[in-house]
């Protein structure tokens, strides 16, 4: 005899809805509903289209420098034309082909960066969160450390000794903005802690380990996913802020943040060779952040049945 | 033949320090005080208090997931000390009272119920699909929601997978916390039979911590109630419901509202002063609330005095 | 006697990522002054619901509408929130069952009591505060002028309890909505703070909602009952008719379900009512209770199953002959 043999018939007969959709079902239901999160996604899978098939999309290479053909103005501009559709820059290099290539400077340290950072950081925030006592003394300590110094200042200092370049670039920062991973995995590992089903896994013979992997990380998914999207955003800006200074990646690799360092002499006379750059990593970081936050309104409340 | 003592505590005490103020230094709270049990083969022990009486932090030191502060308890003769966790895990395994807190909610109901076998190694892959099916149809849950989550099952279901999950291994103990509390009342009563069955059917041993004295009394053999981190009484079950001895245990047996609606609500002159188990009263610690009170009791803590299986500790044990 | 509430006709619906939850569907009561009424049900009867529609406090995902809806003669329907806010906690107060959560924990007891008073008072402080001292003792709380420098935090729940049933009391409310006040308490507590509510009823003259799914304290509490069962009325009628001779089947099953201390033979098997509580989402048709009960016919699933009056006061949502005779 099961729950369901009941005296006469079952539930569904009574027209009750039996069958509830599974926790990942009602959140793929939830992000098709979400503005926000559809126009991130839309946004990141554009920037990540464009940044795979560069070499398709550019018109021109990136590099090739033609020095009759310095500052053309873009197509909408007098004079422009459509061979360059967002003309060229103090080098002769076509600007919309130095854009497309921008964005996988871009990505992938964006994405190198957050990976290296979500590792320690979420290593970190996991022990604390879970043995708390000295581990989590040693790890608020070293958060707190790091919450005092400046990203960008110690990036810079770093660079100022070694050298830049884009491997430094990753390094460096990869090293540094562990701090948000940290803070919030602590945060819900102490919340996810104390539930029954962790001590009913312990009671069960599970070891530290298979608690930590199977019990405790999948519940953190959620959060973990929210934070890694912000992260990326806040990489892409730091490696835009730091090649802008010049210590970042170096010319003449097409990065953002170097694109707009370069023009700022032109300002006043070519201000679009500052906008554009600067139009492309707001769109992005617009839409990273977008995204972050429509995963996390998405994946926050999960409902009860 | 006798029938051995699968479960024995003595003299068990677990303090914990706790911080009372920012700067100020932390001060020893003894959650359990020298609690000596002994649960025979195929009984039920009933554990019942209220909250602050300690019945949770006994139940964690008894599935070894809180060590003892001085004291030891035995699993079947053996010192609990002596075993791995995951020895521990093959003899006492628990059922929690809250349905959604104790399953995982990312995990599927078939990988809830087998963790324990995958956690002990315990039979091949192979075998792990046929227990998992065998355990499921005993406790009567749907072959179908095997596949399913916790958020979509009924409370009541979920907390037959708690069984599920606590008996696969077939235990020696299984230690109930509350596991009915959490539930409507009308499924709690199919939890319980189940429960009672599969004790029957199985030969299974329990400890069945609760406060609802009615659901102790139909399943534990023998009951020992706990207040401030002491056993103030014990006995077999239908002599403490029939000859209540301890004035802490009146109270409770008073406090129970059952559906008679002619009479009215009970007076159990307790008197609001609830005790803080950081500070606890001296001598008796029930004292502060005993309507029978007298000044020995403010000075000297009873020792347990009765017989024939049925102990008090009080310095005037009522009749 | 006044009618302090009287409701008919009231559906609640909640959006939930499964479905439209029909929470309260078709829910009709009333409460006079100086009588307890209480809602009994498990969960997912829609009880909470019903309390919290009436003070118009449904989460962002829920819709309500009734027939009617008037409270001390008035109509709440179609109140703003600036009416509503004015009704609640001066004629109409409710207790939360959670103390610890239903305070805040930032601010003093004697601040919050004296919030709750002057919110809809214009009076001196002063005068809030001779108040709050004057509700603290009548609810059983020694050194009353001590304890408002205290924070939530340093009482017991007993004790908060007591002190969200005087916040309840600040401006003398005609009506008081108590949604599981006590499950969260030890069981000595409870007999205590449902004794103190009903001498504060009797005294002041007010009506109490009182929502619970324990049958106990409906007995010993409640002076007219209504059984809820997946967001129906099932049953209504005075406390010793419900318990003495209990009607429909659900109400009967809960009752064999209740396992009374000392009357128990050894080895006894509870009674149980088989099959799970329902959860009111989908297409509901004929009697929600049918799959689960004994007198089953197949009449049973045909269109909605009325309240049929046996009595005044005294209804059962059953059509089964063996119900009616």
């Amino acid at each position: 005899m099961n729950t369901e043999d009941t005296t006469n018939g079952k539930l569904s007969d009574l027209g009750i809805k039996v069958d509830y959709p599974t926790p990942n079902q009602i959140m793929f239901r939830s992000m098709a509903r979400h503005k926000g999160f559809l126009v991130g996604s839309a946004v990141l899978v554009i920037v990540v289209l464009m940044a795979v098939l560069a070499p398709v999309l550019a018109p021109h290479d990136p590099y090739e420098q033609n020095l009759s053909m310095r500052m053309i103005p873009t197509v909408w501009q007098e004079n422009g034309s459509w061979e360059h559709p967002l003309g060229t820059d103090n080098m002769g290099r076509d600007y919309l082909s130095r854009i497309i290539y921008g964005s996988r400077v871009s990505l992938m340290i964006g994405f190198l960066v957050m990976i290296i950072a979500a590792s320690i950081g979420t290593t970190l925030g996991l022990l604390a969160g879970y043995f708390g006592g000295r581990v989590d003394m040693v790890v608020s300590f070293l958060i707190t450390v790091r919450l005092a110094l400046p990203a960008v200042l110690v990036a810079v200092a770093v660079v100022a000794l070694i050298g830049g370049s884009t491997k430094v670039v990753i390094m460096v920062l990869g090293f540094l903005i562990w701090d948000r991973f940290a803070v919030v995995i602590r945060a819900s590992t102490q919340q996810i802690r104390p539930m029954e089903y962790v001590a009913a896994a312990k009671a069960a013979g599970c070891s530290t380990r298979r608690i930590l992997i199977g019990e405790v990380m999948p519940n953190l998914m959620n959060n973990l996913i929210v934070v890694m999207t912000l992260e990326v955003a806040r990489a892409i800006l730091l490696e835009a802020a730091l090649s802008f200074l010049g210590m970042g990646v170096q010319p003449p690799t097409p990065s953002w943040g170097l694109m707009i360092s370069e023009a700022k002499e032109f300002m006043l006379f070519d201000p679009h060779l500052i906008t554009i750059p600067g139009i492309a990593l707001f769109v992005l970081l617009l839409g990273m952040n977008l995204l972050g936050d429509g995963i996390r309104d998405v994946t926050a409340p999960e409902g009860r049945s | 033949m006798e029938i051995q003592t699968v479960l024995e505590t003595r003299d068990v005490t677990k303090t914990y320090m706790v911080g009372v103020g920012v700067m100020k230094a932390k001060k020893p709270l003894r959650a359990v005080s020298g609690v000596s049990l002994s649960v025979k083969k195929g009984s039920v022990l009933g554990l019942v208090g209220e909250s602050g009486c300690g019945k949770s932090t006994m139940a964690k030191m008894i599935l070894g997931l809180e060590n003892v502060s001085s004291g030891e308890i035995f699993l079947g003769g053996q010192s609990l000390s002596s075993f791995s966790p995951k020895e521990i895990a093959r003899r006492v395994q628990p059922v929690f009272q809250d349905p959604y807190a104790s399953l995982n909610p990312r995990k599927s109901i078939g990988s809830i119920i087998s963790l324990p076998l995958r956690a002990l190694k315990v039979g091949s892959a192979k075998d792990l699909d046929g227990k998992i099916d065998e355990i499921m149809d005993v406790v009567g849950l749907p072959p179908r929601t095997k596949h399913n989550y916790p958020n979509q099952l009924s409370g009541g279901q979920r907390q037959r997978v708690a069984v599920a999950r606590a008996l696969i291994m077939r235990p020696e103990v299984v230690l109930c916390d509350e596991p009915t509390s959490a539930l409507d009342v009308s499924v709690q009563a199919q939890i319980l039979n189940l429960l009672m069955d599969l004790r029957r059917e199985l030969g299974l041993t329990y400890v069945l911590i609760s406060h609802d004295l009615a659901v102790v009394e139909h399943l534990a053999t023998k009951v020992a109630v706990m207040y401030l981190g002491r056993i103030v009484e014990e006995a077999p079950t239908i002599d403490l419901f029939k000859q209540p001895r301890h004035p802490y245990t009146q109270a409770l047996l008073q406090s129970v509202l059952t559906p008679e609606p002619h009479l009215g609500l009970p007076e159990t002159h307790l008197g609001i002063a609830y005790p803080n188990p950081i500070d606890p009263p001296s001598g008796c610690t029930f004292h502060p609330r005993c309507p029978f009170a007298e000044d020995i009791c403010k000075k000297e803590a009873p020792s347990p005095t009765g017989e024939g299986g049925h102990i008090v500790e009080c310095h005037f044990p009522r009749s | 006697m006044k009618k302090v509430l009287e409701i008919e006709g009231l559906f609640v619906d909640l959006q939930l990522p499964a479905g439209t939850l029909q929470a309260v569907q078709n829910v009709s009561f009333s409460v006079n002054q100086g009588e307890t009424l209480s809602l009994v049900g498990e969960s997912g009867c829609g009880k909470s619901l019903t309390a919290l529609a009436v003070m118009n406090l449904l989460p962002p995902s829920g819709r309500f509408r009734a027939e009617k809806m008037e409270f001390m003669g008035e109509s709440l329907l179609g109140v703003n929130e600036a009416g509503m806010a004015k009704v609640r906690g001066d004629k109409m107060a409710m207790i939360f069952q959670e103390p610890m959560t239903s305070l805040n924990p930032c601010y003093t007891i004697g601040n919050q009591l004296e919030e709750a008073y002057l919110q809809h008072r214009n009076v001196p402080e002063s005068e809030a505060r001779e108040r709050a001292i004057y509700l603290l003792e009548k609810v059983g709380i020694t050194a009353a002028a001590s304890r408002l420098s205290q924070y939530p935090h340093q009482l017991s729940g007993g004790l908060r309890q007591r002190v969200m049933i005087a916040m309840g009391l600040m401006c003398g409310p005609a009506l008081i909505i108590a949604d599981e006040p006590t499950t969260a308490l030890d069981v000595t507590i409870q007999a205590q703070i449902l004794a103190l509510l009903h001498a504060l009823q009797k005294e002041f003259n007010m009506g109490l909602i009182l929502i619970t799914h324990d049958l106990g304290v409906v007995a010993r509490m409640a002076d007219r009952v209504a059984v809820m069962y997946c967001g129906q009325v099932v049953e209504t009628g005075l406390a010793a008719e419900i318990f003495n001779n209990p009607k429909h089947p659900y109400t009967r099953g809960l009752m064999d379900c209740i396992p009374v201390p000392g009357k128990v033979e050894p080895g006894q098997k509870l009674g149980s009512i088989p099959g799970i509580v329902p959860t009111p989402i989908g297409n509901l048709h004929g009697c929600l209770f049918r799959n689960r009960c004994r007198y089953f016919r197949s009449k049973c699933a045909a269109e909605n199953i009325p309240l049929i009056e046996l009595g005044p006061g005294r209804a059962v949502r059953c059509i089964s002959e063996q119900i009616n005779s």
